[in-house]
């Protein structure tokens, strides 16, 4: 009926989406889908990222097509990172958390996917490789939350699906890393296996929407996106 | 005319369905796609964001949601027919062809 049809995809807000969906398939959920699936070690679970200065200059030296796509993400984060700062910079003295979070950067509209395919550049990079394990990714204390290129080790983790989704949709998943802090500073949100989902509205490119950050039962950051609320 | 293309895509919190050309996601019913087959890539999402929040390591049921995406794209390719369509495993991060 076409009007269950616009219920159930009315908006993209997984919320209202996974309730329609949840309740047009009552009773038709498989018998332990919920239930947490023997870990075989496999399946695409990624590796945190761990790319040294040497990897990316070796890589950018040697002009491997994989090497300009990856440098290309790492670009863009390092551009994120300066441009972001300066959005940042009109809600100097920190905006209490009740406010939208409006993130006003247009770099991602200037740069665009053709421009994520075909640039390099080796700074963002080397903010990445500074990853370590053992540590959180809920961090909201640190001044430098969020920066890629700070070298003192202390902040969050990404997974590498996290980049590669930057390089496969970047327009909805490549918003700079500095606005990780304010979104991580909202209420969590609890999933299954220890999950955690943390959303902040706010808009990108012109676009309302929300800024969503996914991170596992390890404290990783697994999933990042803007959603559009077109 | 661009000629449009999509790319059936299970990734949490999207609609399964993402424009490969501007990127970001697309509703379903904007696509004028049936309900039957709306309702089948509802309840294909649902398994997809269980299997994120358990972090892909059931790969049985990997190999099974991307079947199911795989022959959801074939449907959504049947109905629209003007359209370009691609496969996006979010389990392995890679896309996968479409015969």
């Amino acid at each position: 009926m076409l009007g269950d049809r616009n219920a159930m995809f009315a908006t993209v807000y997984p919320e209202v989406r996974q309730t329609l969906i949840a309740q047009a398939l009552a009773g038709q959920q498989q018998p332990g889908q919920t239930s947490e699936p023997a870990p075989t070690g496999g399946g695409g679970s990624g590796q945190i990222v761990n790319l040294s200065a040497g990897d990316i200059l070796s890589s950018y030296a040697k002009g491997a097509a994989n090497s300009v796509a990856q440098s290309a993400v790492n670009l863009l984060y390092g551009i994120g990172q300066v441009v972001s700062m300066g959005d940042l910079g009109k809600m100097a003295g920190g905006p209490p958390q009740v406010q939208p979070f409006t993130p006003t950067s247009n770099y991602f509209a200037a740069q665009g996917g053709a421009t994520a395919q075909g640039v390099t550049a080796v700074a963002g990079g080397v903010g990445l490789g500074r990853t370590l394990a053992g540590r959180t990714a809920v961090r909201t204390t640190q001044s430098n939350f969020g920066d890629l290129t700070n070298g003192d080790d202390s902040g969050p983790q990404y997974h590498d699906r996290v980049r590669q989704r930057a390089l496969e949709d970047p327009v909805g998943h490549n918003f700079p890393p500095s606005y990780d802090s304010e979104i991580l500073a909202t209420d969590p949100i609890p999933r299954p296996n220890n999950y955690t989902i943390f959303r902040k509205p706010g808009s990108l490119n012109g676009n309302d929407g929300v800024f969503e950050i996914g991170v596992n039962k390890d404290g990783v950051i697994n999933h990042r996106v803007f959603r559009s609320n077109k | 005319m661009t000629r449009r293309h999509l790319i059936i895509d299970g990734m949490l919190s999207g609609t399964g369905i993402r424009d490969a050309i501007a990127g970001g996601y697309v509703d379903p019913n904007e696509l004028g796609l049936s309900a039957n087959l709306i309702k089948r890539i509802g309840k294909w999402l649902l398994g997809y964001e269980n299997a994120h929040y358990y972090e892909f390591a059931d790969e049985a049921e990997n190999e099974r949601l991307d079947q199911e995406g795989i022959e959801i794209a074939k449907h959504v390719r049947e109905e629209l027919p003007n359209t370009q369509l691609d496969y996006f495993s979010d389990a392995e991060m890679r896309r996968i062809p479409i015969a």
